[in-house]
This record gives C-alpha cells, structure tokens and sequence, in this order.
C-alpha cells in the first residue's frame, strides 16, 4: 500500500500550480492579453453632435438634423460569405466589395441609412459589422431658400450661407461616447443613464425670412427666368423701416439635400449678394436725392434731353433711342431719362459723391449676417473722369450687389435712414440662452424727409404713367422704379447683353415692402427693366396682398 | 456482534450477497432514516460544496444569458434548464445514497457491457445524433444524451471490483484486468470518434491500478499511450489543430486562438476584486460556449481573482475530503473506488482549467457541477451519491465495531484479510 497517498500528493501539485497560473492570469497578465483586452471592445466613438435647427420669422423649421445610422464592417470579424444576406439592401458594388478578402479594421459599407433600412441590417445580426450613429442634415423645403441657408459637409460643418455664416452657433462639437462593441452592429453605450436618445436642448437660429413671402417670390422669379430664358436672377424683399430681409432668392438654385447639384458653382452662388451687377436706372433714385442733398439739382428745374448727349470723351443714350424734349426733375425719373440724368451727373463733384455712394452702401461689404458677400466696385474718385461721372448717374460705371441697391433704396423709402440689413431674428445657443438678437439698426440719416417724399412720388408715377407701368397693379398702390443695365465685357458695353430689373416698395402711403426683382441677362429679345421684371414684381405683389387677405391678422 | 455483521461490509459480493438477509437490510434502511436521513450529515462537505459549486454555476449561467449572448433565444431558459438537471441529479444522489454498493457491486459487469452498448448504439444511425462530424449522443426521443457518462461511472465500478478482487499479480494483473476493460470500454469510442472520452478513461483506468497496484506497469503503459494518442492527434485534422491553436494562439489571434486568447482576456479583464455579476464583457459573443466550457473565465472575468481562487479552494477542499474518506477505507476494492468516484469528478476539473488556462489543449470538456450541461451534471451527483454511500457504509462499520475494536484501521484490515 505504499502508493496510496502518492496520485493524492500529485493533486497538491496541480491544485498549487493552477493557483499559480491564477494569480498570473489575473495580476500580471501577457502584454499581448493586456493589449487585447485595452483594445477589443472599448471604443471611443465620436458622436455628432445635434447641430442647431434653422427657422424662419414664424417657426418654420427650415433646416435640421435628424439620425442616421452608417454601416461599416470590420475585416478581422466579418466573413464574406455573409455579404450575400445584404442584398438588396446596400448597392451591388458593395457587396461585391465585401464578399472579397478585405484590408484593415474600416470598411464603410453604408452612409446615411434610412431608420427601417437601418433596423433590417441590424437585424440580420452579422459578425463583424457594426453600426455607427450620424446626423444627416435636412431641408424641408428643398430649393426654397437654399442659397440663404445654405449646405453643411458631411460632418456637420456649414459649408455655405447661414449655415456657414452661423456655424460657430449652430454647431455643435462632436462629443464621444464609450461603447461597448458587440458584433452583429449593436453596441451598448455605458456611462449614461439610458434616455441618449432623449434630444437634448439644442441652438437653433430665428431667420427675418417668411418662408410664404419667400415661396413667392421663388415661384415667380423662376417662372420669369424660364419665360425670358435668363442666365441669372435675384430678388430680394426687406422691410425698408427696419432693414430686415423677409425673403432673398437666387436664380439657378440648388437642393441643399441632393449633393449632387452642389458641384455647380454658378447654381450654389447667391446672386442676391454674392453677385455685382451695373444697377442701370434702379441706381438714378439714389443718386437724384444724393444731388437733391447736395444741391446739385433743385426739384423744379427743367432740362433738355435728346436722344444722345455728348460728354467729354463719350455719349450718353437713351434708352429708347429717341428725345424726349424737355423734361422736369421728376420726369427724369418717371421717364428714366438717361440724358438728363447725365445733366445732373455732370455737375457732382467726384470726392463729394464718392464718399456719399460710400456713406450709402456701395463699394463695401455691409454687415449681413452671412458670407459670401460681394463688396461691388466704385471707381476711386480719380478715376471719375469725362463721362464716368455721367456714367454712374445711370447706373452704369459702377458694380453693386442687390442687396446694397436694396438697402440703398431703402431710405429713400423710409424717411431718410440708412438702416442695416439683417437677416438674423435671435440666435440661441444650445443652453436656450439668446445669443444674437436682429433689429433695426440706423447707421446714419441721409435723406431729409421732404426729399424722400418727393422720390416717393416720382417712383409712384413711374408706374402710373412711366416706364414701371407693367408692374402696376388695382390691389395696392406701388411704387418703384425700372432699370435697364447694359453688360460690359472687357470694358465695352455688349448688345443684347442686359440687365433687367425693377425696385419697388408698396403701398405707396405707408410702406411695408421693398422688393427688388434683377433678372440677368434675359435672351428672348425682351429687356427692358419694365418688360421683364415689372410683370414679376407686380405679380409677387399680388401674391403677398393675397397672403396678406388671408393672414390671421399678424403681421406677415 | 455476530461474524454475519463482519460480512455485511466485506465488500466481496459473492460473500455479502449470500449473508445479508432481506429483513436486516431493510431495517437497516429504516435505521438510517431515523438516525440520519441518507447520511447527508456524517460526510457533510461531500455533497456541500458541489452544491455550492452548482448553485453558483446556475448563477453564472444566469448573469451570462441574461445579456443574449451567441445562440440564446430566451433569457432565463439555461439557468432554469439546469437548475431542473440539479434536481434530478440530487434526487440521483440520494437514490444512490440508499442503494447498498454491494448490489452495485455484484451488477457492476452487466452495467459495464450495458453501457458499453449504449456507446456502440450511437455508431447506428438513426439512434445515435451526429454533432459537428462525431457520433457522441443517443437519443431516445424524450431525452438526449452521452452514453459516456455512463460508461465512465461503470468502468469505474467494475474495474474498482475487478481490482480488488482479483487474484492476479504484476504484470498479468495489469494486463488481464486494468488493460483489458480499459480496452473494452474505449473500444467505441475510437469509432465516435470521442478523443477527449479515451483520454479520459484511460486516466481513470491507469490512475486506478496505481492507486491499487503501484505506479510500475501504468507508467510503462504510459510510453506506449502516449505514442498512442500522438499518433491519434498527428492523424486527425481538428485535433492537430487545436493543438497548433494551443501552441500559438498569438499567431492566429482572430481565428485559430481566438478562444483561448479570449479566456486569458476574461481573467485579465477580472484582475483581483472582478468586474462585478453580470458586468463582464466577454460573454458578449466574445467567449463562444461561456456558459459550458468557458464558464470558469467568466468567473474569472466577473469574480476577479477572488472568485476564482475560492472556486479551486472549495474543489481542492472537496478533494481533501475525499482524500479523508480514502484514508479511512481499507478495503483495496473499496478504496479503489473511493479513487475512480474522485478523479472521475477531478480528472474533468483538470483538463478543464487546463484548457481555459492555456496549460493543456482545448478538449471541450465541462467544468464538474458548474457548467451548463444535462446528464453530465447528473452524472457528476451520481458520483457523489456513491461517495456518500461507501462514506455511509464505513461508518456503519465502524459503529457495528465499536465496542469490539477502537481502531477502525485496524478493523478494517481484519476485515479485508477475513
């Protein structure tokens, strides 16, 4: 019996040496088992953060994010011999991609599901792919507006427009999220109490837009482009007492959720400020109650105007090619005679009306809030010489954006004051606080009201009895003022190249709106400002008098 | 004391069979009632700490499906699954409890060719399941299981009696009665092919001659089994590779290692104190068969080193209780027994750990009471329940010998040599 307590004694040793290899398990494990374990199923998943919404004057969503699941597969756990279950559910390249051998740790096989394609790819419950949480960004009302707002990258970041313009307000940094990697896509997110996917407070950003003023004006700008088959057009629509912008579009225009149009550069430009264009008689209100102010001109005087006047080294044309005899101050404006703005043009002194179109608004970037914005051209005062200063008078000579000529316009409007244009009602920050508040903003008084009056009432008669009578329109009284530019090109001005635009405010008594409509270089033979941009601003008129029938009674 | 009463314990069943008289034995049934029903007190530990140890599995099995981890459809099926296998295997241990081991004893060769029947019946089609290429279970429609576990609880008894019974020395010994019902039982299992099976009876078998005849011929044997099984590994494709998998789980950390590397990570994840119940990460798809094989890293992984360490103390404290037991038996047969009832729970505990440990290559044995498993769970109760029994039996002995002889060794021997 000598081996009795031997095969026991043995269990000693194995009990002893798997203790041993327990401590060493536990305690001080293989580097490469350390590693593993540090790496395998701990990620740091950065998650997008919940960029700030975007509305209009009366709570319109206008731009938001929602959630979007991307898909990806990891090579080391995925077997290609899965793939063929997800067809149909991911495009065909992809599959084909991932039924091979495959490289690395990140192969994307999907970005910006839509939540049921997501959930039926989560429920196949494949090793080796995972899920990861997006924002997508989304417009709502597709091309509407789309060149205010503008576009944001994949990451959330605005590329573009308001988005760009308010980014640091509407963007909200990527926070991250430890989750525990489970294959078959899901993940289990630690460190919160459950309710992530509660939306947390976010920033969000009040527009002066109406998205109903901005619908129509839309709708009739690119009914016109279509019509007169123009390159390019703008149309802008403010409060001329406050200065806010109630509706801006642009011609081409773009979707901001369809990325593919966004490679055109001349679609996702903002003609309404991004482009300088020769204004053409819209700019002779301006510079009439600049001389007015200046005593350039007295209201009563009358001049001669034929069909084409000679000044220094050029001539000045009307634009109907015939005389028009002798005309008052005001009938130079109803009758936008080219000549006899000439007259008065001639006698400004260079400095003096430089620095006026600078106190004006031209030939700078205005304080906007948003990018992209054109600063035009005006020709330094040494520079206005022989038929420049004429030139200008007309609306030729000079480059601004229809913003500035908007704004521009707006005092003649209001009474006499400068007020900053601004398209941003209240910005708040993700804590709710209000961040920005929009509001009028008086940047000097330029026109005595008895002038402002006076141009009133001339631009009421261009469209009673002169060049705007195609905008006139029996449900308001309107005012405003036409505006045939021609195009230069390489420093001559090209035939049948126009601009064609007309500016106007409503109702004349009491003026609410200020609208301009430019439509660039129209190629069906009409170009006449109040040929082809009178119909559009009557029409827009028209649309907004019916809105205004039809509103609750706020103020639109 | 009558000489009658010496024989009721002489172990020998040609003897005890023709002594015990039916009405003593069932009074004594009934005496054991009242004194001590199923003489779960005498030999306590026996049986506690493999309760403790399965109710702590049916835990862990619970804190590992409640997340959904690989192929678990309802949450607490597994763990009411074998909280229903426990039962039945305690009602077994104490239906053994009460079953003279004499009648066992004289049965044990007809158990032996029974089971043996069983392991060729799952080579017949139809009765025998097919899982993943290996013919290992029978089903006989309402249940399915290993016959292999029977076979391991017959072989022991029968080569326990044959042990101790035979007459033969040396080398015939060995080769007439160890090799030869070693022979017979492993037999069918090369045909299922069942590997982890062989090895493990054959532990058995061996381990039983040296405990009854010394370390000389199982040791000799062992050169040419080892040869044996090289031979086995080197032909078969699977076992080659979990031996390759064994030997350089890093140069394959996603496939070929990824289980073994993936256990190591569990332990490491634990450190000392643990992650806490239910908040380990490798259940989640992470350790395939956490609940069966894998189930001591999950302890490892939740429990820290504390778990573990106290899970090897109460198996070695078990062991140290059999080995009590054993050192009170003196009957060669019996103390045989006593041997093949322990190691066939602690063989399994072994290669196991083993194997999870990266110390032995993966063999897809189950952990003893903790692992989620049906009739090996039974099995392993059973096991106790003859423990309990032959601790049962020696008491009786010595309680009959009071008053005759103190010294139960010495009464033991005077009973052996009768």
């Amino acid at each position: 019996m000598e081996s009795r307590r031997g095969p026991w004694v043995v269990f000693v040793f194995v009990f002893v040496f798997l203790a041993w290899k327990l401590v060493e398990y536990h305690c001080f494990p293989d580097p490469r088992v350390y590693a593993q374990a540090q790496r395998q199923y701990w990620s740091l998943t950065p998650i997008m953060g919940n960029r700030g919404y975007i509305q209009d004057s009366r709570g319109n969503t206008l731009a938001l994010s929602v959630s979007a699941s991307s898909f990806f597969v990891d090579p080391e756990h995925w077997s290609p011999s899965s793939a063929s279950s997800l067809i149909g559910l991911i495009p065909e390249n992809i599959i084909q991609k991932i039924s091979g051998p495959l490289e690395g740790r990140y192969v994307r096989i999907l970005r910006r599901s839509t939540p049921e394609l997501a959930q039926k790819i989560i429920d196949l419950k494949l090793d080796g792919l995972y899920e990861e949480k997006e924002k997508k960004r989304e417009y709502p009302h597709n091309t509407l507006l789309a060149h205010v707002l503008g576009y944001c990258d994949f990451d959330e970041n605005g590329q573009s427009g308001v988005e760009l313009a308010w980014n640091s307000t509407l963007y909200e940094p990527p926070g991250h999220r430890i989750l525990i990697r489970q294959t078959g896509g899901r993940s289990i997110a630690i460190g919160d109490d459950g309710d992530y996917e509660k939306e947390p407070e976010i920033s969000n950003l009040t527009l002066t837009i109406d998205i109903r003023i901005q619908y129509i004006i839309e709708k009739y700008l690119d009914e016109a482009m279509k019509l007169h088959k123009a390159k390019w057009g703008a149309v802008l629509c403010m409060d001329p007492k406050t200065g806010a912008v109630l509706s801006m579009a642009s011609w081409p225009t773009f979707d901001p959720n369809n990325r593919e149009g966004l490679s055109y550069p001349d679609r996702v430009l903002n003609n309404a400020i991004g482009r300088a264009y020769e204004p053409g008689s819209t700019f002779k209100p301006i510079f009439m109650g600049i001389a007015i102010e200046d005593g350039l001109v007295r209201t009563n005087e009358t001049f001669q105007c034929p069909a084409r006047l000679k000044v220094a080294d050029g001539v000045i044309t009307e634009a109907y090619k015939k005389g028009m005899g002798t005309l008052s101050t005001p009938e130079i404006l109803i009758k936008s005679s080219n000549v006899g703005m000439a007259q008065i043009g001639i006698r400004s002194k260079p400095l003096d009306m430089y620095r006026s179109l600078l106190n004006w608004g031209f030939g700078k970037i205005g304080d906007i809030e948003l990018k992209g914005v054109e600063k035009g051209l005006i020709l330094s005062p040494g520079q206005w010489r022989g038929v420049v200063p004429a030139n200008i008078s007309i609306g030729q000579g000079l480059a601004v954006t229809p913003l500035q000529l908007i704004a521009a316009m707006a005092p003649v409007v209001n009474g006499g004051e400068y007020v900053s244009p601004y398209i941003v009602q209240e910005a708040r920050n993700s804590s709710g606080e209000i961040v920005y508040q929009g509001r009028k903003n008086t940047i000097r008084e330029l026109l005595t009201p008895e002038t402002c009056s006076w141009l009133r009432k001339a631009m009421r008669d261009t469209v009673t009895s002169g060049t705007g009578r195609q905008a006139n329109t029996p449900l308001t009284e309107l005012a405003a003022k036409t505006g045939t530019a021609q195009v230069a090109e390489k420093g001559k001005y090209v035939a049948e190249r126009y601009v064609s635009s007309i500016v106007g405010f409503w109702p004349y008594e009491n003026p609410q709106y200020l609208a301009l409509i430019v439509i660039g270089e129209p190629s069906d033979g009409k170009y006449y400002g109040g040929e082809v941009a009178g119909p559009v601003l009557k029409k827009i008129v028209e649309g907004m008098a019916d809105l205004e029938a039809f509103d609750d009674g706020k103020r639109l | 004391m009558s000489s009658e009463s010496y024989r009721i314990d002489y172990w020998d069943s040609h003897i005890a069979d023709s002594i015990i008289e039916p009405e003593e034995s069932s009074k004594g049934l009934i005496q054991d009632f009242a004194e001590d029903g199923w003489s779960l007190r005498s030999n306590s530990s026996l049986w506690i700490i493999p309760l403790i140890l399965n109710c702590f599995g049916i835990l862990m099995i619970a804190s590992l499906t409640s997340q959904g981890g690989s192929g678990i459809t309802s949450p607490y099926g597994l763990p009411f699954k074998q909280l229903l296998f426990f039962i039945l295997g305690f009602v077994s241990m104490l239906t053994i409890c009460v079953i003279p081991l004499a009648y066992f004893r004289r049965m044990s060769g007809f158990f032996w060719v029974c089971a043996m029947l069983l392991v060729g019946a799952t080579l017949i089609p139809g009765l025998g399941v097919k899982v993943g290429g290996a013919r290992r279970w029978l089903n006989l429609g309402f249940i399915q299981f290993q016959p292999l576990e029977i076979l391991t609880l017959a072989v022991t008894i029968h080569l326990a009696k044959r042990l101790g019974s035979s007459k033969l020395n040396g080398e015939k010994c060995f080769l007439k009665v160890t090799l030869l019902i070693w022979l017979f039982s492993v037999l069918f299992l090369f045909f299922q092919p069942n590997f982890g099976g062989i090895i493990l009876l054959t532990g058995i078998c061996m381990s039983m001659h040296v405990v009854n005849r010394g370390w000389k011929y199982p040791l000799r044997a062992a050169i040419f089994l080892l040869l044996f099984f090289a031979l086995m590994i080197y032909t078969e494709n699977y076992r080659m590779w979990r031996l390759w998998a064994f030997l350089n789980p890093w140069d394959d950390p996603m496939k070929k290692g990824f289980q073994i590397i993936q256990g190591l990570v569990a332990f490491n994840n634990g450190g000392v104190l643990g992650m806490g119940l239910g908040k380990g990460l490798q259940k989640l798809n992470y350790l395939p068969a956490a609940h069966t094989d894998y189930i001591f890293p999950v302890i490892g992984e939740e429990f820290g080193l504390v778990g573990t360490f106290l899970v090897l103390a109460l198996y070695s404290f078990w062991a140290w209780k059999c080995y009590q037991l054993y050192r009170r038996s003196r009957d060669p047969s019996r103390t045989a027994l006593i041997w093949g009832m322990t190691v066939s729970i602690l063989f399994p505990l072994f290669i196991n750990l083993g194997g999870v440990m990266k110390l032995l290559p993966l063999s897809g044995i189950p952990l003893p009471f903790v692992s989620a498993g049906g009739t090996a769970l039974v099995f392993m109760w059973v096991r106790v329940g003859f423990l309990l029994r032959i601790g049962k039996e020696l008491t009786d002995v010595a309680a009959r010998h009071e008053g005759a002889l103190d010294d139960l060794d010495l009464l033991d021997d005077f009973v052996w040599n009768a």
